[in-house]
């Protein structure tokens, strides 16, 4: 489905109304929602998935995902938050996701940044190696 | 078998135990041969990006929230969703003598069955052409075995000349002659020992030719040993309109390597009109706004960008293009046509209607000019040709008049015997490149007139009898002349004895 | 009229010797009148002769003798020139023999020449088919390496991913991880 220029325009407007403080609020997100349901602009429903398509990766800006197999100490996620923080210059909220296929290690996804270390990657590595 | 356990030692011991991190996006939709990814938030522009499966693309379009990237090779097994990475590499192909005699594809990988390539260096694709200061003016000639094009048009080391004409004129011809020529020329400069030659190498990218004609060409070049000094940029018309948007940059880049390493190169597009094509696919599918002909505004950069790579640099090498441009109806004004004249220096323009009359090369003489490959052209063929284009020119305009008129007087008629025996000289069958010595012997021949007493439906016989009768008897005399590159009185001496034994024997037959 | 009077002059001056005289010219029957007419027509027929018979006649004799003349001058001078000729057919004979040789000689050579380099060429090919199938041969040996690497590679990967899954206890694992933190938070 093609979404028009105005329904970005307006959906990139929308997502910089959804800020408060430098960062997306869920009540700035829930005033945003109730205008569109209130005033009912064209393409609704290309509007609300390009609205959340920004949403989801300003929230992805902001968390760290990391994907571990075995044990992760909790003390390891908080260092992580604290790296990635320090890193971004902004609040990252680290959060464990086991993976099993990793079979060790870990893998931080931080919006677009993907850090790996972990044995499977290394596998995969040396199978591209040749 | 313990070589390979061995290597695969090796291999593990090179991993490293580092994190790796890498910039990733998701493909949104994939069309056309073109992916549009979210994310790629560190991409750069011409940046080398990796797809799942091992096809690599390259990003073309950076905006605002997402980004165009070509995908250069297998499309159908990209889908949305997909995890795409950056390499933090811009485009770049391997270069270096390794690839000699080989035949790559738009990134430089080996399509021709003969293993791997072990090149240790990489050029970028994409690259500024050298500035004014590090370049130097064209002086050194580059022979192209064509005997219309090296007396009138002839051709320098760095320079641009641009072969243009209408399908099956014989474009493509001339810049394997050209090819050729070079090839032979290099291996009787390597087998003299002579210090100061310096070869030529040449790289031919073939752009959305038929896969059956890049073979024959290749085939062409193997027959005539050439290959061995030649590499091949192959995007046939089959390949997606990426590669053959990259290829001509690709062989540039390789071209580079060897202007930058002071060597002398040689590098035939053929031909920039489907190169064109392939940019305004590609421009049109990322949805660029396009403009006359509906190609996109850049396609004159385009072009200019990648000609102006082609040069002569100052205590290097150089680099000579021989661009192709396919008219239509022999019409020069279109739109590419006319952008890549402005951009080269100089132009060889095939006729069909020459072409069809048996002229071949269908060189029209009136209409092709080299801008500065007269100060590279050597002395013996100043002296035996100089006179040629204007005499060429002459005869053209008596012939029109000719054709009226039945009783002309004698000045006439002899500017008409002159200009037909100069034309039936000219012919030249195709992959038979002539040395430049021999070129220089039979137009002394016609300028002290031993063709006159021969009719000109002999001429053709007659041309191949001399240059027969000078290699096979008169070596040491072309010898000479190459290596003098100019006629003295002493040589002028021994060519008028040696012309005089030729016509005794050639009336005798 | 003179001759009457030269008669009656005659007779009157020789009147004594006239009987000797006349006596002869009346022995031999001479009549002067008709010897005087006899001298005059011989005259008159000599003459005639001379003018319209021995002149053409002398003339002919002449031009026929210039004829016989040129004739044999022209045979000698033939004569001559067939001397020459003959000299002249020998030594263009001499001549084409030594050009001929000279070109049997040279084509000779040249054929030779050909020939060797005909020959060369062969060889050269011949050499050249050699070491393409050598080098093709050794393309083949080292494609079939490098599959065999790539395949043993994948084996060797396969393998050791399903060991790790099995044989990796959760200490292993958590120590990794840890290292891996660490890695990646100094990254």
């Amino acid at each position: 489905m093609a979404v028009t220029k105005q329904t970005r325009l307006l959906a990139k407007q929308l997502f910089k109304l959804s800020f408060a403080d430098g960062a997306v609020t869920s009540d700035q997100v829930a005033g945003v929602l109730g205008w569109i349901e209130k005033h009912q602009p064209r393409h609704p429903l290309a509007l609300l998935r390009t609205y959340q398509r920004y949403i989801a990766a300003e929230v992805a800006r902001s968390r760290a995902v990391v994907e571990h197999a075995g044990p992760l100490a909790d003390a390891t996620l908080r260092l992580i938050e604290a790296a990635m923080t320090r890193k971004y210059r902004r609040p990252v909220a680290a959060a464990a996701q086991p993976n099993a296929a990793l079979l060790a290690g870990l893998r931080i996804r931080v919006g677009c940044d993907v850090y790996e270390a972990s044995a499977s990657g290394q596998l995969a590595q040396l199978s591209t190696l040749n | 078998m313990s070589n390979v356990i061995e290597q695969i030692e090796q291999q593990i011991a090179k991993l490293s135990g580092k994190a790796v991190k890498r910039n990733t996006g998701v493909i949104r939709t994939v069309a056309d041969g073109v992916a549009r990814i979210e994310g790629l938030s560190d991409v750069m522009y011409n940046e080398m990006v990796q797809f799942p499966g091992g096809a690599i693309g390259i990003a073309l379009n950076l905006e605002e929230d997402e980004v165009g990237c070509v995908v250069l090779g297998d499309v159908s097994a990209l889908k949305e969703g997909d995890e795409v990475s950056t390499t933090g590499k811009l485009l770049s192909v391997p270069v270096g003598r390794e690839l000699l005699g080989r035949v790559v594809d738009a990134l430089g990988r080996p399509v021709d069955g003969k293993g791997p390539i072990e090149a240790t260096e990489t050029y970028p694709v994409e690259k500024i052409a050298p500035g004014i200061i590090v370049r130097k003016s064209v002086s050194q000639p580059l022979f192209t075995g064509i005997m219309a094009i090296d007396s009138m048009i002839p051709i320098g080391r760095g320079q641009r000349e641009l072969i243009i004409g209408d399908r099956g004129t014989g474009k493509t011809t001339i810049c394997i002659d050209t090819i050729i020529n070079q090839a032979r020329i290099n291996r009787v400069g390597l087998a003299s020992g002579d210090k100061n030659f310096r070869p030529v190498y040449s790289i031919y990218v073939a752009v959305g030719q038929k896969q059956s004609n890049i073979a024959r060409t290749i085939a062409a070049f193997e027959a005539a040993d050439a290959l061995q000094y030649t590499i091949l940029v192959a995007a046939p018309a089959a390949d997606n309109p990426a590669n053959q948007y990259l290829a001509p940059f690709s062989g540039a880049a390789i071209g580079e390597w060897f202007m930058e390493n002071g060597l002398d190169a040689l590098i035939v597009y053929d031909d920039l009109s489907k190169h064109a094509v392939a940019y305004r696919q590609i421009s049109l599918i990322l949805k660029r706004p396009s403009g006359r002909e509906a190609y996109p505004g850049d396609v004159f950069y385009l072009h200019s960008r990648l000609l102006e790579r082609s040069a002569r640099l100052d205590g290097k090498g150089s680099l000579t293009g021989l661009p192709v441009i396919e008219t239509q109806a022999g019409d020069v004004s279109a739109y590419i046509p006319t952008n890549v004249i402005s951009i080269t220096d100089g132009q060889i323009f095939l006729e069909t209607d020459l072409f069809n009359q048996g002229i071949r090369p269908a060189v029209s003489v009136g209409l092709s000019v080299s801008r500065v490959g007269s100060a590279a052209q050597i002395k013996a063929t100043k002296q035996v040709g100089g006179k040629l284009k204007g005499e060429l020119a002459q005869f053209r305009e008596l012939a029109a008049f000719a054709q009226f008129g039945s009783d002309l007087d004698a000045k006439t008629k002899a500017t008409l015997d002159r200009g037909s025996r100069i034309v039936e000289l000219f012919k030249q069958p195709q992959l038979n490149p002539i040395a430049i010595e021999l070129q220089c012997t039979v137009l002394w021949a016609l300028q002290k007139g031993y063709f006159d007493s021969i009719t000109v439906a002999n001429v053709v016989t007659a041309s191949v009898s001399l240059r027969e009768f000078f290699t096979a008897r008169k070596d040491a005399l072309l010898a000479r002349i190459r290596t003098k590159a100019a006629l003295d009185a002493e040589i002028e001496g021994e060519l008028k004895s040696a012309c005089d034994e030729w016509k005794a024997t050639f009336a005798a037959r | 009229m003179l001759q009457p009077l030269l008669i009656i002059a005659a007779v009157e001056e020789h009147g004594a010797a006239a009987s000797g005289i006349t006596r002869i010219f009346e022995d031999f029957g001479i009549n002067v009148p008709s010897i005087i007419a006899q001298i005059v027509s011989f005259l008159v027929v000599t003459f005639v002769l001379y003018r319209f018979a021995f002149k053409p006649v002398l003339a002919t004799i002449d031009e026929r003798q210039h004829k016989i003349e040129s004739g044999l001058k022209f045979a000698d001078e033939m004569k001559a020139k067939l001397e020459v000729a003959a000299r002249e057919s020998a030594q263009i004979i001499r001549q084409a023999q030594l050009d001929a040789q000279k070109f049997i000689d040279e084509a000779r050579k040249t054929a030779k020449e050909f020939g060797d380099r005909q020959q060369a060429e062969a060889l050269q090919r011949a050499a050249d088919v050699l070491t393409k199938a050598q080098q093709a041969i050794g393309l083949e040996h080292k494609k079939m390496l490098t599959e065999a690497r790539a395949e043993i590679a994948r084996l060797v990967v396969a393998t050791t991913e399903r060991v790790l899954a099995r044989q990796l206890t959760d200490a292993d694992r958590s120590s990794y991880n840890d290292a891996a933190a660490r890695e990646l938070t100094s990254l």
